[in-house]
């Protein structure tokens, strides 16, 4: 038994061995690999190494999104899925501007998108930057601000339910977060801010960290002002970042949804005050087994990229053109 | 004594109006985070009758079962219970925690491999494909996709992944990530001479890669990792779109988090400060990773910043 699975063994050896001669030829013994050989061996490692990461970007990347724009164009009787032309995308423009569906959603997320643009983000760089000047404090802060960039998320949602839900109505009277009315948009929105501000910060700080002592030096000589500093100095250097962030942000525009699903959920029916267009559309995949809400989603999603996608491209060319240079 | 007032003066000399501004928003800030988990925290500590009236004060001893309740950790690692759909079963709490560590960790390993394989190869070797890989990696960073999930389920439902752990780590470890111009950018400062030397002395192409180079990425390879880990830790999206029967400790947050809704647990009523408990100790394995890791994490945040 055992000699037979030698030989089998040793048979497939030889096998391999004579395949491995056959396409890479034969090696002279204890001279030099020949370059073509060590060419056609740095190729085939190269195959294997790369091909399940490359495989598994063609499958679940490439398929996905291509699966995505053929759904985008599908409509479904039963179980039974026809060609529907543009229907679904009819289906997405009039929630949009005729019927109103998701009128709403479209406004919350233009004040998501601009209160964390021109608020959150201006704020955040400006506060990193008095860190940054290591202020009193700054080190334990630094500690502190690293909280929400590492507990979830809704370990603070809990909390700040509590404490919304069942405390604040009790000291301040009148005081009340219902899902009923726009307050439940706003709280979540402040909420949001709140808990993103330090994700932000910190990488501002990071990057400030990383500005050069000489350049910082020169603010320094020439006895400028922390502000003239920061908008002179620090905002150059750290540019950069700042156009990752706003081509991050704008994607964000379509696809937030985190803090609104965390606080919420899926629960209720009908328009809900506090809906986003990332939150009506995670909803209606995450929580409908319903076909006609997936060809919806899909076809949105398209939609969404053939905007967003330019978007994001002009708007990186632009600030990289026109914004402030290190020199 | 001297030098403590050159410090103070040279704070002074430094802070002015616009930093004094700032200054007092940042601690507002801290304060308020310090607040609402401070809050939690207290709370988590009372009984269910307590926490009713006195929302803000430490607990109070008015009645024999008030008071300090300690035991409302104990109750949560024995209460804290989600049902599994479409079953009669519930994941308990170590369950969750096993589910959390698996999936963390696997989909870490998972994600990592790919994308150091790939910042290997475009970074050391040249082939065809070399910038055409790269410009993917670039692009897929820079144009973002959206509404891809629908056709994700799909795809998930036809594998027959859902529900797997290997399944869900095989379709989300895509090395179009972030961390993949970190791998990158290690790789390419990495000198090929330890190849060369490791090639002389016979090593294949494997062996360089696994006895050479990545020891030598050690540092990153571990920040990495940390930064990865704490952001699959406290996903909870993902488990529960596509590994529902598997909760994990984020998703059973996610599932007792409605504080206006009570809910029975297995074995009796999880009461909002059992509720509180249970974030508390979801959140010890990770605070642990941080106190250890403090430098690392600290210092590792410029790669792309940390968490979902």
């Amino acid at each position: 038994m055992n000699g037979n699975k030698t030989s089998v063994g040793s048979r497939i050896k030889w096998f391999l061995y004579g395949l491995k001669i056959k396409i890479f030829g034969g090696e002279k013994k204890n001279g030099p690999t020949k370059p073509r050989n060590k060419k056609a061996g740095q190729t085939v490692f190269l195959f294997f190494f790369m091909l399940f990461p490359v495989l598994q970007f063609l499958v679940f990347y490439v398929g996905v999104n291509v699966n995505s724009i053929k759904l985008a164009f599908v409509k479904y009787e039963g179980n039974k899925a026809s060609f529907a032309a543009f229907d679904n995308f009819d289906r997405v423009l009039k929630a949009i501007f005729v019927n109103g569906d998701l009128r709403l959603a479209v406004k919350n997320s233009t004040i998501q998108f601009l209160t964390g643009l021109l608020i959150g983000m201006p704020v955040q760089i400006a506060v990193a930057y008095v860190l940054f000047k290591k202020v009193p404090l700054a080190g334990a802060y630094k500690v502190l601000l690293f909280m929400p960039n590492i507990l979830s998320s809704l370990v603070f949602v809990i909390c700040t339910r509590v404490l919304l839900f069942d405390a604040l109505p009790t000291v301040f009277h009148g005081f009340m977060v219902t899902m009923y009315d726009s307050s439940s948009f706003y709280a979540v929105l402040i909420f949001g801010m709140w808990m993103n501000f330090a994700g932000g910060l910190v990488i501002y700080l990071s990057a400030m960290c990383s500005i050069s002592k000489d350049i910082l030096e020169y603010g320094e000589l020439e006895n400028m002002s922390s502000a003239k500093e920061l908008w002179y100095v620090v905002l150059p250097s750290i540019f950069p970042t700042i156009v990752t962030y706003i081509i991050v942000a704008i994607a964000g525009f379509f696809t937030n949804y985190g803090h609104f699903y965390s606080f919420y959920g899926a629960s209720g029916t009908g328009k809900k005050p506090f809906d986003t267009l990332g939150y009506n559309f995670f909803v209606k995949v995450s929580n409908s087994n319903d076909p006609k809400d997936h060809t919806f989603a899909a076809a949105g999603g398209v939609l969404f990229t053939l905007v967003v996608a330019p978007i994001t491209l002009i708007t990186k060319y632009l600030l990289e053109k026109y914004g402030p240079s290190e020199d | 004594m001297k030098k403590r007032i050159y410090k103070t003066s040279k704070i002074k000399r430094r802070m002015d109006a616009f930093q004094i501004v700032l200054y007092v928003i940042v601690t507002f800030y801290v304060l308020s985070m310090i607040f609402v988990l401070g809050f939690g925290l207290l709370n988590s500590f009372k009984a269910d009758g307590d926490f009713d009236k006195n929302l803000f004060g430490l607990p109070r001893t008015d009645k024999p079962s008030w008071g300090w309740r300690f035991d409302n950790y104990s109750n949560a690692i024995k209460l804290f219970s989600v049902q599994i759909p479409n079953t009669a079963n519930y994941a308990h709490f170590w369950d969750m925690f096993f589910n959390s560590f698996i999936y963390a960790f696997g989909l870490t390993v998972f994600t990592m491999a790919t994308e150091i394989i790939m910042a290997y190869a475009i970074a050391k070797y040249d082939f065809k494909l070399k910038k055409f890989f790269y410009g993917v990696a670039i692009v897929v960073m820079l144009i973002p996709i959206i509404g891809s999930l629908a056709s994700e389920v799909q795809f998930a439902r036809f594998f027959n992944l859902q529900n797997s752990f290997l399944g869900v780590f095989i379709m989300k470890c895509k090395f179009t990530g972030i961390y993949f111009l970190v791998f990158y950018a290690t790789f390419k400062g990495i000198s090929w001479t330890y190849a060369e030397a490791a090639q002389i002395d016979g090593a294949s192409h494997l062996r360089v890669f696994l006895e050479v180079m990545l020891p030598l990425a050690k540092a990153t390879i571990s920040a990495v990792f940390i930064l990865l880990f704490i952001e699959y830790w406290n996903d909870y999206y993902v488990p529960m779109i596509f590994l529902p029967q598997k909760p994990t400790l984020s998703y059973g947050l996610f599932y007792i988090r409605s504080s206006d809704n009570t809910y029975e647990g297995l074995d009796g009523d999880l009461t909002t400060p059992i509720k509180l408990a249970s974030c508390f100790i979801a959140c010890v394995p990770i605070l642990a990773v941080f106190v250890v890791f403090k430098d690392k994490i600290m210092g590792n945040v410029t790669m792309g910043g940390i968490k979902g």
